[in-house]
């Protein structure tokens, strides 16, 4: 199977076997990753879409300088983070709750987590995300939020108390 | 490391996005220590916690492919084929960023060679 930089490399000579590839390896953790920062699924939608085609037009601009994860989610966050800057100049859509009721599930363990995240501040709930879902190191998140490391770690040390607060 | 040191690190140790130094250190650390280890335990559950209420979140809805595609390959307005399967000619018109550009593909036993591009006019 291709890695991400061959791949990367392939969609940098426009070929679109090569970008579908990536997209369905990206695109649905992108729309969580956004859905975890706007709560709102039309925006998250549009931060895919964005990340996307900004990932077609700049492929050749990759320097390798760090993995091609970190960097697709680096433009996804300056995407999510442009449309809070419009939705805030405009009318703002409605934040919706991560979590969608179905009384005919009652409340699960997932929900409660997902509740619990959707409890912290913004800041905090990036960190935890991007590292415990996507994997990605505190030097490969300060890099990506553009903050020191510490900040990283520290963001994490709350974010953790106020989780297990949350879930005990 | 101390306790403190090691603690801070946890959080990514269960998350295995340690380098290779970090994690031997917090390893080493973690061989001599109770107390870190019943932490460590508690970090990997809530690893595993978050990946998996995270990862049960919708993905993309169905059509984004073809709205990212739209905007980079363009809307297919029209094609023309020559010749057969083996070698053959293809023309392509869409719409694409408001431009409408045509594209030229060779086909030859089974492959597609792009053969030329025009910009398709502001």
């Amino acid at each position: 199977m291709a890695d991400d930089r061959e791949l990367l490399s392939r969609v940098a000579a426009h070929d679109e076997a090569a970008f579908r590839r990536l997209y369905e390896r990206y695109a649905d953790r992108v729309f969580r990753y956004a859905l975890t920062l706007l709560r709102n699924r039309h925006l998250a939608e549009e931060v895919v879409q964005e990340t996307m085609v900004a990932v077609w037009q700049g492929a050749g601009s990759f320097k390798g300088g760090s993995r091609v994860s970190t960097w697709i989610f680096g433009i996804a966050r300056n995407q999510a983070h442009a449309l809070l800057r419009r939705e805030e100049r405009g009318a703002r859509e409605a934040e919706e709750p991560l979590v969608l009721p179905d009384p005919a599930e009652g409340v699960h363990r997932r929900d409660r987590v997902l509740a619990a995240l959707e409890g912290l501040p913004p800041e905090q709930r990036e960190v935890v995300v991007l590292a415990f879902y996507e994997g990605l190191s505190y030097r490969e998140i300060g890099r990506l939020l553009g903050v020191p490391e510490g900040t990283v770690k520290s963001r994490m040390h709350f974010a953790k108390r106020r989780l297990r607060e949350a879930l005990a | 490391m101390n306790c403190r040191e090691a603690r801070e690190l946890l959080p990514w140790y269960a998350a295995g996005s340690l380098s290779a130094g970090e994690s031997t250190a917090v390893a080493a650390h973690l061989a001599a220590c109770q107390a870190c280890r019943a932490e460590l335990a508690r970090e990997v559950e809530l690893v595993r916690e978050v990946q998996g209420a995270v990862g049960r979140l919708p993905g993309a809805p169905a059509g984004t492919w073809e709205k990212v595609l739209a905007r980079t390959r363009g809307i297919p307005l029209g094609k023309l084929e020559l010749g057969s399967f083996l070698v053959g000619l293809s023309l392509g018109l869409s719409l694409r960023g408001g431009r409408v550009p045509l594209e030229g593909e060779l086909r030859l036993l089974g492959r597609k060679l792009p053969l030329f591009k025009t910009e398709g006019g502001a």
